[in-house]
């Protein structure tokens, strides 16, 4: 598997709130924020749907 | 239907309202324009606005999920069928929940303001003169939620699609008032906003005639049976000519934050994108991912009032 770029679209609204997180020190940056959730997100569960 | 002439036709951005007078035998449609939104409803009597859609009463005769064949009821004394659902395409909607409101996003998220159903509802109706405390409880379409064994209410994400619609014959004369659902920060909408179509059809008799006749008893009073029929406020609904819309937050555009990862972080992006809903749109699939950390880090929320920590939780 290779690297790929992704991109997080955000409303002023959605972005205030993981600004605050950023400046709360969840991570140095937006991005950084990012690749935390990713990192620390754990791979969903097989077999159960989520939605109806 | 979808060949008739709409008579009226308006596209709810995210973050707005909009209230609508629909007369008695008119059809009002609310149409997903990109799919996955929640939409708040509400309606009153438009010649009388203290007969008002009375979610407990609904959810009282429907149950928890009103779809296609049931009605919206107004609240006692009046309990009248105000709206039967003639169609619904997607099936999944909610009287469990009321309105987000203002005192949610401050309590659970830290917003000082954010776009809520309470405050849309309130400004869209101010068009025709009501007041923040005449918003009701709403009717949630769109919104998929489920009670758990324990007995709490949850909500979970939706699948509705671009051209999901559900269609309200209107049963009396009524201000209709539906709005985009406020919440960009919860799952109700899949973690974002999209615009909303509404459509005024005039029913067809079929149409009317295909809408069972529901009993007129003496216990539903009107004003002409009250000992005190008073009220403090004009009855009919009348537009304010220089009603200006004041919705906050608003225009709700989004800006998009580029993140390059690497091969390790694509094998576990992969493994936490949600494809049964999104498909192959990664970005959506990141949203999701990126709010759905932050709700088990940030969000608490308990029996009582929802707060907001600003420490993350242990």
């Amino acid at each position: 598997m290779t690297g790929k770029t992704l991109k997080l679209w955000l409303n002023h609204q959605q972005r205030a709130l993981l600004e605050r997180a950023v400046e709360d020190g969840a991570a140095p940056s937006l991005e950084a924020l990012v690749r935390r959730a990713i990192a620390e997100s754990k791979p969903l569960p097989a077999g159960q749907p989520e939605v109806k | 239907m979808s060949e008739r002439q709409p008579k009226f036709e308006w596209i709810m951005q995210p973050g707005t309202g909009k209230a609508l007078e629909v007369r008695k035998g008119q059809i009002l449609r609310i149409e997903q324009v990109l799919g996955a939104q929640c939409v708040d409803f509400n309606c009153f009597n438009l010649h009388d606005y203290r007969e008002f859609m009375h979610c407990g009463r609904t959810r009282t005769v429907h149950g928890f999920n009103p779809s296609k064949g049931t009605y919206l009821w107004s609240a006692p004394p009046r309990e009248r069928a105000m709206m039967y659902i003639a169609e619904d395409t997607y099936g999944r909607n909610d009287v469990l929940f009321p309105r987000c409101s203002a005192y949610l996003y401050e309590s659970a998220y830290g917003y000082h303001t954010h776009t809520n159903c309470h405050d849309i509802q309130s400004e869209a109706q101010r068009e025709y003169g009501l007041t923040p405390d005449d918003v009701h409880d709403s009717f949630n379409m769109f919104m998929c939620t489920e009670v758990t064994l324990e007995g709490s209410a949850t909500i979970t994400r939706q699948q509705s699609q671009k051209g999901d619609h559900i269609d309200l014959i209107a049963l009396m004369d009524v201000l209709a008032v539906p709005n985009v659902c406020g919440a960009d920060v919860m799952r109700t909408s899949n973690f974002g906003l999209k615009p909303i179509k509404l459509q005024i059809f005039d029913a067809t008799d079929e149409e009317m005639a295909a809408v069972p006749e529901t009993p007129t008893l003496r216990s539903q009073r009107t004003p002409k049976d009250f000992v005190n029929s008073q009220i403090k406020a004009t009855r009919e609904l009348v537009p304010d000519a220089a009603y200006v819309p004041q919705f906050v937050n608003t225009p709700l555009a989004e800006t998009a934050i580029e993140i390059a990862l690497d091969a390790d972080e694509v094998a576990k992006f992969e493994a936490l994108a949600r494809r049964t809903i999104y498909g192959d749109d990664d970005d959506s699939a990141l949203r999701d991912i990126v709010f759905s950390w932050w709700e088990n880090r940030y969000l608490n929320s308990a029996s009582g009032a929802p707060r907001i920590s600003k420490t993350e939780k242990q």
